[in-house]
């Protein structure tokens, strides 16, 4: 069983009344422990991609499939309840909430799944310092650097033990030693945990590490290659 | 931590959150103390106006109500008096003679009514010992003693000790009069009063009467003057209803009633007016603060919080402004009320318009428990409220659109 699956998934959004097609029928097979790079010039479809696997939006045709689930049969709720038990998400822009300290950003997830408040700290902790921010538990996004933010929203990506993270361009905003070290870890994370992996990436050094590098353009997957490592 | 998460949310603009809290505490404050000014200007009618003649309760004969003649007088006093005694809800009672008469001094004359009153009795029903302001109260077997109101004292040009006479048509059709001395002269709240009212003593107001033992009525005080019905109808089972009337001061001054439910209905008018003002206020707060967190309501989606739980955290963040609003306001008001209501609001400069309603120049507000009840739930009713549109647009916003939001 394919942990993800799209078939001929077709997105086409409206600019100013003019239809632009960001997806022209992907077909897709992700298996379980993958470590996929998503690359493609800007407006290739990378993130409307990642959104669609992740249920954020709706195709205008075709059909992803999340552990032999159909997305589209589930109501709101239900793709809400999807997201938090079985994905993770890392953004560009390491979104965390801005009113909670790093730990309780991870708490946050682990909230919504009902864990008792000791388990969730118990966790959090521990997670954060295999993630090498323990110090940083007590403190606010915005006094934190974005490399440290972004391994917080790692954190808060697996904190709930997803089978699959989903990461858009989670390199961008950070210099390349950062970067660097953020791909080991989830590097370690996809080998260690078995957590299968899907970024989107202008980075090259990130195409470099995944062990599958899929290629878009214009909304249509032209390559799609394991790395020669991998083969 | 969705509680912690809410009141951080509340003071992430602290200055947004502090004009809103400052809108409600005002609102609040405004509502409160006007409730209070009113209840105080109330229970000071009420007040004026059982304290100082009419009793929570009052038996008569029956038909005096409405012709108040002396041959409709209690025969058998002592039988009425006995039942009100023995009732448990009465805490005091005063026989009285009521009757029309003419009053003259060497300078003037005047047309009055004559109460004959049971000196040590009166004080437990009236306040009228308290309201004399020159002279004496009435003695307890002092003969040819009168109190009478400063406008009458003024209008019969008579002071202290001055001697006045009395007539009135007696209980045989015959014209009685008497000569006595102003033992006292008291001011109430309303002129009216103070220029038609005389008092004397009982006996010496029987005997001008040719009354004999007869008493005109029974004033009563009970342990529950806002609800009197209950004693009413506990004294009607043991007098016969045929020879008496039991009546409650609802009854008696039916007019104040009317001034109570109107009051009542205009604060009702009142506190929804500036609750609308204030709602839009919060609306319009929590539609800002909302259309800035798009984004974040989007990264929560994307978590997967539920949209109930976003809905939810908009709400509770309204309801925790309204907190720390009622609260503020709450305490604000009750300080309020309790410096004024010690010192009194002077309004001297509508002296004409508060004698009409049987009140003195100074209003003392009355905060109660239910008035604090009420404004709290009004403002949280309307903060809930005002927090439903907002909570519902940042519930139904689509994640990947949120998520795009700058």
């Amino acid at each position: 069983m394919s942990i993800v699956r799209t078939e001929h998934l077709e997105k086409t959004y409206q600019d100013e009344g003019v239809p632009v097609h960001a997806l022209k029928g992907v077909n897709l097979k992700v298996e379980k422990g993958e470590f996929i790079a998503i690359a493609g010039p800007s407006g290739s479809g990378k993130s409307t991609l990642l959104n669609l696997i992740g249920g954020l939006d709706e195709p205008t045709s075709g059909k992803v499939f999340l552990e032999d689930i159909d997305l589209s049969s589930l109501s709101k709720g239900k793709l809400a309840q999807m997201r938090l038990l079985r994905l993770g998400f890392v953004f560009q822009a390491y979104n965390l909430i801005p009113v909670l300290t790093a730990a309780e950003n991870v708490e946050f997830v682990l909230m919504q799944q009902g864990i008792s408040e000791k388990e969730r700290r118990k966790r959090t902790i521990k997670l954060l310092e295999e993630l090498g921010i323990g110090e940083y538990a007590d403190r606010r996004p915005n006094a934190m650097s974005g490399g440290q933010q972004q391994r917080v929203a790692v954190a808060r990506a697996i904190a709930s033990e997803p089978r699959l993270v989903l990461a858009d361009e989670p390199t961008a905003n950070l210099d390349s030693e950062t970067a660097g070290s953020l791909l080991d870890l989830m590097r370690n994370l996809n080998q260690t945990k078995g957590i299968t992996f899907i970024f989107s990436t202008h980075d090259p050094m990130v195409m470099e590490r995944a062990e599958r590098l899929i290629r878009l353009k214009d909304g249509e997957i032209v390559v799609d290659e394991k790395s020669k490592s991998e083969m | 931590m969705f509680f912690k998460m809410a009141w951080r949310n509340v003071w992430r603009n602290k200055r947004r959150s502090w004009i809103i809290i400052c809108t409600m505490v005002v609102g609040l404050v405004g509502m409160l103390f006007s409730l209070a000014f009113m209840e105080g200007m109330m229970r000071q009618t009420l007040a004026n106006a059982l304290g100082t003649h009419i009793g929570h309760l009052e038996i008569h004969k029956k038909g005096f109500e409405n012709n108040k003649v002396i041959s409709l007088s209690l025969e058998n006093p002592e039988e009425v008096i006995q039942v009100v005694a023995e009732e448990p809800g009465v805490v005091a009672y005063s026989p009285r003679v009521v009757s029309s008469g003419l009053i003259s001094s060497s300078e003037s004359s005047s047309g009055i009514t004559i109460i004959g009153i049971d000196p040590p009795k009166e004080p437990r029903v009236t306040t009228i010992k308290e309201l004399v302001v020159q002279g004496d109260y009435l003695d307890e077997n002092g003969a040819f003693q009168v109190l009478i109101g400063q406008g009458l004292a003024e209008k019969l040009k008579v002071g202290l000790e001055d001697k006045i006479v009395l007539m009135a048509q007696d209980l045989t059709g015959d014209i009685g009069s008497g000569a006595y001395r102003v033992k006292g002269i008291f001011r109430t709240a309303s002129p009216n009063f103070d220029k038609y009212m005389v008092y004397l003593n009982l006996k010496d107001s029987q005997k001008l009467l040719s009354l004999g033992n007869r008493i005109s009525e029974v004033a009563i005080t009970i342990d529950t003057p806002r609800n009197p019905q209950a004693v009413q109808n506990a004294l009607l089972t043991r007098l016969d209803s045929e020879e008496y009337e039991v009546l409650t001061w609802k009854q008696i001054i039916p007019i104040m009633v009317s001034q109570i439910e109107f009051f009542d209905q205009f604060i009702y008018i009142f506190f929804l007016v500036i609750c609308v003002a204030m709602g839009f206020g919060i609306v319009n707060t929590l539609l800002m603060a909302t259309m800035e967190r798009i984004r974040e309501f989007g990264i929560m989606m994307a978590l997967g919080v539920r949209p109930q739980k976003i809905f939810r955290l908009v709400v509770t963040e309204s309801v925790l402004l309204c907190l720390c609003g009622t609260v503020l306001g709450n305490l604000l008001s009750y300080l309020l009320v309790l410096y004024v209501s010690q010192k009194g609001l002077n309004l001297s400069i509508f002296s004409k318009s508060l004698e009409t309603f049987g009140i003195g120049n100074f209003i003392y507000p009355h905060l109660t428990i239910s008035m604090v009840l009420i404004g709290a739930v009004a403002v949280f009713a309307m903060g809930i409220l005002a927090s439903l549109y907002p909570g519902y647009k940042a519930s139904r916003l689509r994640p990947v659109e949120a998520l795009r939001y700058i």
